[in-house]
């Protein structure tokens, strides 16, 4: 079965870079984390236009209300709603865990582009006795990327992500898997992500999309250190 | 019959048997010499950090020496210092916090180490009051209620944060509790000690503020004592206790944790007593010593970290707190001694 009738690569990679992306969109999230520290409930409304701006503002529980994450063209922020300040996040910390959760600064704000920073190799891969199309990503030389491979399993039809496993060296560092597919402006997209770090099964910190529009009217000037006090403070 | 031959095979040639014996009798000097002097810096070097960081004896919950988590604390109450104070040997007991947030502003921020500590029982362990360079140490009582919360600042990490005294900075760090703590910090003086982990990744607080931020309610992460200084004492018994069950070196040769001690056992002297509770832990904390490593560091003090779309792994790795080798703290050490 491999090698039959594999799509084009950069149509695969678009598609994937652009799933949860649209020229605007607005969705309200739940997190839930699982760690060591116990368990913890988040729930987030997050804005995005284009590639370059994002903000999520987190606004439950009460005191972490109005803590936000702002990425623009320029870089990331962190929004401290206590200090009413704003905190540059290095690019060295994109990999460092975002806001507690095993979810990365660039899980959450996608700084990085799989098409610009991995090379993809596309395959067919049996998944669960199904036919899965696998994306083996590797990083580009110079790319401001931890993991040294990322493997995709999509749908064979309409290549909706069902797991995704991140190898640091040969070994897999964690797994996300996919779930609740629902129709969003005519695609096939997953609201639940589930993200698993290998070295603590027991761990897991699971995302769900409460609301997601990806035809949302969102203005320019949210992404703005005044829109997003708007947004953020109560 | 050797021996003979041997005793007039020296003296028949005063000259190539004084040479020799001069050759062999200078460089065991200098070997000697050269023992001494490593063995004197190291010993400066734990006495200069104990001085100025950690003081001599530690207590912490007992996962904490494992690993040091900001979920692994205990309380703490003025019966309990009083406690620890009075046991013989003791001349001073402080609590501390132990935080790991981002600090910065809107133009970059630095992963820091927080330690909240109460300023007046501070200077009865540690003289780090004593390395203020710039502004003053922490005021007695915490800033008003409204108030940005007073911070001091290892004098690097002002420099990486191109900041100085009177300015503000916000603070973004995991609470004990896994929720988000922030605030917004005012510096009120920076802090030189020789001592790198400091200097590039200390900022101190009041105890209060950072339990608040922590989320942290009237518990610490430690307790650290001042007690007569007993290095050499203190690692043979570290050395003979790490043999018995029971008893380990997690991570260097020079520190002692004890898993369970026992009530009226004085883990330092054979003879007195330390009367803390059984289910606390124990520390005798010195350090790793690595007098060649920590001299090289040194000099790398001032050096500024701009990330430029460096592997974001190796830049972490620069950011990561150092374990282990320091700095000679000389000044500082002169003072204390």
């Amino acid at each position: 079965m491999a090698g039959e009738d594999l799509p084009g690569a950069d149509e695969v990679i678009d598609h994937l870079d652009d799933l949860y992306r649209s020229d605007s969109s607005r969705a309200r999230l739940r997190m839930e984390i699982n760690a060591e520290f116990g368990e913890r409930r988040l729930e987030m409304e997050s804005w995005t236009r284009g590639t370059d701006y994002a903000l999520v503002v987190i606004r439950a529980p009460a005191r972490e209300a109005g803590t936000a994450t702002l990425r623009t063209d320029e870089g990331l922020w962190n929004y401290a709603p206590r200090a009413d300040r704003l905190m540059r996040i290095p690019s060295g910390l994109l990999s460092d865990s975002w806001m507690g959760s095993h979810f990365t600064n660039d899980d959450l704000m996608r700084e990085t582009s799989y098409r610009e920073d991995y090379e993809s190799a596309l395959e067919w891969d049996e998944l669960d006795g199904e036919r899965h199309l696998k994306v083996v990503m590797t990083p580009r030389p110079d790319a401001p990327v931890v993991f040294t491979r990322i493997d995709f399993y999509l749908t064979a039809q309409g290549w909706t992500p069902v797991r995704t496993e991140y190898f640091e060296g040969a070994n897999r560092v964690r797994t996300m898997t996919f779930s609740d597919v629902r129709e969003v402006s005519n695609r096939a997209v997953p609201h639940t992500m589930e993200l698993r770090p290998e070295d603590r099964p027991e761990e897991f910190t699971r995302v769900e999309y409460i609301e997601l529009d990806l035809e949302a009217d969102v203005d320019q000037d949210l992404f703005t250190r005044r829109g997003l006090r708007r947004v953020a403070r109560p | 019959m050797i021996f003979k031959l041997s005793l007039r095979n020296i003296f028949r040639n005063h000259w190539r048997s004084g040479l020799t014996i001069g050759g062999i009798a200078i460089a065991t000097a200098l070997l000697i010499w050269l023992a001494a002097f490593m063995d004197g810096m190291a010993h400066l070097m734990v006495r200069g950090t104990t001085a100025v960081e950690i003081g001599q004896v530690q207590i912490h919950d007992p996962q904490y020496a494992e690993r040091a988590g900001v979920h692994h604390h205990f309380a703490v109450d003025d019966a309990f210092l009083d406690e620890v104070s009075a046991v013989e040997g003791v001349t001073g007991a402080t609590p501390r916090v132990h935080l790991f947030g981002l600090v910065g502003h809107e133009e970059t921020s630095q992963i820091t180490r927080i330690v909240g500590v109460e300023p007046e029982r501070e200077a009865g362990v540690t003289i780090i009051g004593e390395a203020v360079i710039e502004g003053r140490w922490l005021s007695a009582q915490p800033a008003a209620e409204m108030d940005p919360r007073e911070a001091v600042l290892g004098y690097t990490l002002a420099s990486l944060l191109e900041v100085e005294v009177g300015d503000e900075l916000a603070v973004f760090l995991q609470a004990a509790d896994g929720s988000l703590g922030n605030d917004l910090l005012r510096i009120v003086g920076i802090v030189r000690s020789g001592n790198i982990p400091i200097d590039r990744q200390r900022v101190y607080m009041h105890l209060e503020d950072a339990q608040f931020l922590g989320a942290l309610d009237a518990r610490v992460h430690e307790v650290a004592t001042r007690r007569p200084h007993q290095n050499g004492h203190l690692r043979r018994r570290s050395r003979r206790a790490s043999r018995r069950p029971g008893w380990r070196h997690p991570r260097s040769p020079d520190q002692l944790v004890l898993r369970r001690l026992r009530p009226g056992h004085d883990p330092l002297r054979r003879r007195r007593g330390l009367h803390l509770h059984g289910d606390r832990l124990l520390r005798a904390h010195s350090l790793c010593l690595d007098p060649r490593r920590g001299l090289a560091t040194h000099d790398r003090d001032l050096h500024r970290r701009r990330p430029v779309r460096r592997h974001p792994r190796d830049q972490r790795r620069s950011y990561r707190p150092q374990r282990g080798p320091l700095g000679p703290p000389m000044t500082l050490e002169h003072r204390y001694a």
